[in-house]
């Protein structure tokens, strides 16, 4: 999977760009998998708020990530109009609930920063980079970091 | 099919000698040899032996080999079995599976040259051994050593019982397809008795017209051996279907059916110029060797002197009479030499996908169920009727499939012995590993869970269990522990039972290490029985010393957990003096299933059938309240703890009115009963478990999760879990661990 990235550094690369809030983040073309309507949710006890809970995505159990909550902006209150996205983050399938979908951006090298530190908050760890566009400024989710296993492991 | 792919057939057929070995070794061990295990132990080693060179994995061929003369030792002469060789050969045996591994693994295999010494001390074998090895190394497949023929019979009267056979072997291209080498057939039979090979060049195309794929040389062999036929067959047993074999006595022994057709072949040899040509260019002494071979068919009572002989005679064989042991070979042996396999071989992921589609027809059909119902047509009408049909049809179908994954549990209980073994010898007890119902089923997934926990439980039943053999004896017991394990089906599962007859659990000391660590107060009273179960409590281990085979940081409480995650339980019962008594039950599959599905709190939850005991509606006088927030249920004379499933998972405020819910009596393993109150019951389903650990990770209180009719995720509670944890209060310091 990495290598495909490599590859794709040389003509641009591409990202799936969403709002939550009233920010613009995204995700990299090749860890999305689909994109579908918010469904009702099966609750998970014992985890994280921001663990929403668990979908059937035909047959597989898709947990649910409210990704305002997981980036400190506080829960979403999910409706018909919110969106999941589903990557693929190593082994594991994971849904992330966002407000909708914006954009799909073919990046070019000179338009992707690295993440300025801004402040010893975690959050900017969970960013791998930033686009820059015009005025807009989208920040690239880190799926590795966001995922539950890693919090449990620092834990 | 590639290389790597052919590898991993040859191991897995390894994995199915290695048990056919250890199996047959073991019944000598107990009934005593008899020449059909025997031989059936002896081909084991040998096809790995043959697998191993064709891949050329020298350690691995170079031990089977010792093992194989070891064997057959004993093969010659029965009587050869003793109880040291036998320790010996198992010990052989797990020897072999360590360098097997070694040779899969591509590690660095096992040195097993001492081993090997003692093979050979042990059982007689010398150095000829390894001369004949090295004689080999200069053998030529093609080469035409048919003079051999005519030297005079003094040399063959040396070896009255020889037999001079004609084996012809044409390989089909399949035959190489699969990596077997004919050089190497030629070096087990010269090990057997002495060869004048011949190849046959007629189907070699010119050089022009040649396909490497194609296979288009045959041979014929001409061997003087004092073995039979069998055995000769057996060399080539497993390229059957790959080669046309034809195998016919033509010197020696008495002369059976393949006179006839071998005089017919002579007839047609000479018959055919081109072949007659052939003889006299290509094999110069083909026709005298046909002749010499002729000479003992044309008179079937002349002796077996006449027969030809190379020099040296026979190897191997220290000229046994042989004759009486070929008489007791039954005719069922000659079967099993030759029956085709009635399995296949199938990767396990395709089973595993067509169990996960099987799973996702049983939610279909619930589906189905559901609209079925919501469209109001009654039970008699024709789509219930036909949805019954369909219903019957899933269940079966799905035991169908189940089926296919089910395995005895004979490998796992097999491997056992090794640790018997293993145990033993690093702590210098006897014990014997008794093995009962071992062919008893459970699905795959179950078998590769239980490998761990069962190891640890054999190891802990010699070493802390068994007594040494002298207090044994000074207790009047044999000197030989015994070890009995056990498998049974018991209403829908597995019951696996772990049997010592030694010291019994010490429960002064269990005590007293307890409370040493803490696990339990100093003035506790505890019964005989929680005592025993005590050992499951996290942290504990009660041998004095570290030795080598327990103390591997590993506890009783981690065996308890991993037969808790395959969804079994696990109890001890222990009687001082006399042994102990493990006793697991564990869910006969992974993959489904029977439920009671709950309603708490909104939430749609299931229970697994096995776990309820029993339920019931609450009176208001039936609640007791203990403390500040506990509160029991009073049932047949027992105080029940009641949990209340929805504030426990975190779904629902503490419920205040205890006679509106339904109670069910859960049995969460040892840790007792728990009354676990809810909404409303809905029903009973099969239900297809589906990991939370495949996308997410392991939720506590919460075994798995499952689809139901309508699409909806449901949770499939981890009784023992809730039961064991039960505070009355939810989770709170597992809760905020994991939001922080």
């Amino acid at each position: 999977m990495h290598d495909e990235n490599e590859q794709a550094v040389v003509g641009g690369e591409e990202f799936i760009a969403f709002r939550v809030g009233e920010q613009e983040f995204c995700v990299e073309i090749t860890s999305t998998r689909e994109i579908r309507g918010w469904s009702q949710a099966t609750r998970l006890p014992h985890s994280p708020d921001y663990i929403v809970g668990v979908i059937n995505l035909r047959g597989t159990i898709l947990p649910i990530m409210d990704l305002s909550a997981r980036l400190g902006m506080g829960m979403s209150a999910p409706s018909e109009r919110h969106v999941i996205i589903v990557v693929q983050v190593r082994d594991k399938t994971i849904g992330l609930l966002v407000d909708s979908v914006s954009d799909i951006l073919d990046v070019g090298p000179d338009h992707l920063r690295p993440v300025p530190e801004v402040s010893s908050d975690m959050s900017t760890e969970m960013f791998n980079r930033v686009i820059v566009l015009d005025k807009r400024i989208i920040c690239e989710i880190c799926l590795e970091s966001i995922m539950p296993e890693q919090e449990m492991q620092a834990a | 099919m590639s290389l790597d792919d052919i590898k991993e057939t040859f191991f897995a057929e390894c994995a199915d000698q290695m048990a056919d070995l250890e199996t047959g070794l073991h019944e000598i061990q107990s009934d005593g040899p008899d020449m059909d295990t025997v031989n059936a132990v002896f081909r084991a080693v040998h096809s790995i032996k043959g697998g191993a060179g064709a891949f050329g994995y020298a350690a691995l061929v170079s031990f089977a080999h010792v093992f194989e003369n070891a064997l057959d030792v004993i093969r010659n002469d029965l009587s050869q079995v003793n109880e040291e060789r036998m320790d010996l050969l198992l010990r052989s045996v797990d020897v072999l599976s360590d360098v097997i591994e070694a040779e899969r693994t591509g590690t660095e295999p096992t040195d097993t040259t001492a081993l090997a010494r003692e093979l050979e001390a042990a059982f007689g074998l010398t150095a000829e051994g390894e001369e004949e090895e090295d004689a080999l190394e200069d053998f030529a497949p093609v080469t035409i050593d048919l003079e051999a023929f005519d030297l005079d019979a003094s040399d063959a009267a040396e070896t009255p019982s020889g037999r001079t056979y004609r084996i012809s072997f044409a390989p089909h291209a399949s035959l190489y397809l699969k990596g077997h080498d004919p050089l190497r057939f030629f070096r087990e039979l010269s090990e057997m008795g002495t060869l004048g090979v011949s190849c046959d060049l007629d189907s070699l195309p010119k050089l022009t017209e040649l396909s490497p794929d194609e296979s288009y040389l045959k041979w014929q062999v001409d061997m003087e051996t004092e073995r039979d036929r069998d055995e000769i067959a057996a060399v080539f047993d497993w390229v059957d279907g790959e080669c046309d074999l034809t195998i016919e006595e033509i010197g020696g022994g008495s002369p059976d059916g393949g006179g006839e057709e071998l005089d017919d072949f002579l007839a047609n040899l000479g018959d055919d110029p081109e072949l007659a040509d052939i003889g006299s260019e290509e094999t110069p002494s083909g026709g005298e060797a046909a002749s010499a071979g002729a000479a003992p068919v044309a008179g079937p009572d002349s002796p077996p002197s006449t027969a030809p002989v190379a020099s040296g005679g026979a190897t191997g064989d220290n000229g046994k009479d042989r004759s009486g042991e070929a008489v007791r070979r039954p005719e069922k042996e000659k079967k099993e030499v030759k029956k085709p396999s009635q399995t296949i071989r199938v990767e396990s992921e395709k089973v595993d996908r067509l169990i996960n589609l099987m799973g996702e027809l049983v939610i279909n059909q619930a589906m189905l169920a559901e609209r079925i119902g919501q469209a109001g047509f009654g039970n008699a009408s024709p789509a219930a009727l036909a949805l019954v049909e369909l219903q019957n049809l899933t269940r079966e179908i799905q035991s169908g499939v189940m089926a296919i994954r089910a395995q005895p549990v004979k490998p796992v209980f097999m491997r056992m012995s090794r640790i018997v073994r293993e145990v033993c010898s690093a702590t210098g007890k006897k014990a014997l590993l008794e093995l009962e119902g071992e062919h008893t089923e459970v699905d795959t997934t179950v078998i590769e869970g239980l490998i761990d926990p069962l190891t640890h439980m054999i190891r802990n039943a010699v070493d802390h269990g068994i007594e040494d053999p002298e207090t044994r004896v000074a207790l009047g017991k044999p000197p030989q522990g015994t070890v009995k394990l056990s498998a049974y089906h018991s209403s829908g599962r597995i019951v696996i039972e772990i049997k010592d007859d030694g010291a019994g659990i010490n429960r002064e000391r269990v005590l007293n290490k307890a409370i040493e660590k803490g696990i339990v107060g100093r003035d506790a009273k505890l019964t005989d029985d929680e005592i025993d179960n005590l050992i499951f409590a996290p942290g504990f281990s009660t041998a004095e010393a570290i030795t080598d085979v327990s103390g591997r940081g590993v506890g009783m409480d981690v065996v308890r957990q991993s037969i808790q995650s395959l969804g079994g339980r696990v109890s001890i019962s222990s009687e001082p003096g006399k042994g102990s008594l493990f006793s697991m039950s564990l869910p006969l599959t992974l993959a489904v299933l029977d439920g009671m599905i709950v309603k708490e709190a909104g939430q749609t939850l299931v229970l697994p059938v096995s776990a309820v005991l029993e339920t019931a509606t609450l009176k208001p006088g039936d609640v007791y309240t203990i403390g500040k927030n506990h509160r029991v249920v009073k049932m047949r004379n027992t105080l029940i703890p009641i949990i209340d499933v929805g504030r426990q998972l975190g779904f629902a405020e503490q419920r205040t009115d205890f006679t509106k819910g339904t109670i069910m009596v859960v049995e969460g393993g040892k840790s007792g009963m728990g009354a676990f109150i809810v909404d409303s019951i809905e029903g009973q389903q099969q239900v297809v478990i589906k990991s939370l650990e495949t996308n997410y990770k392991r939720v506590p209180s919460i075994a798995a999760a499952t689809i139901l009719g309508n699409g909806q995720i449901a949770l499939i509670l981890d009784c023992d879990h809730i039961v064991s944890h039960n505070s009355g209060e939810p989770e709170a310091e597992l809760i905020q661990s994991m939001a922080g």
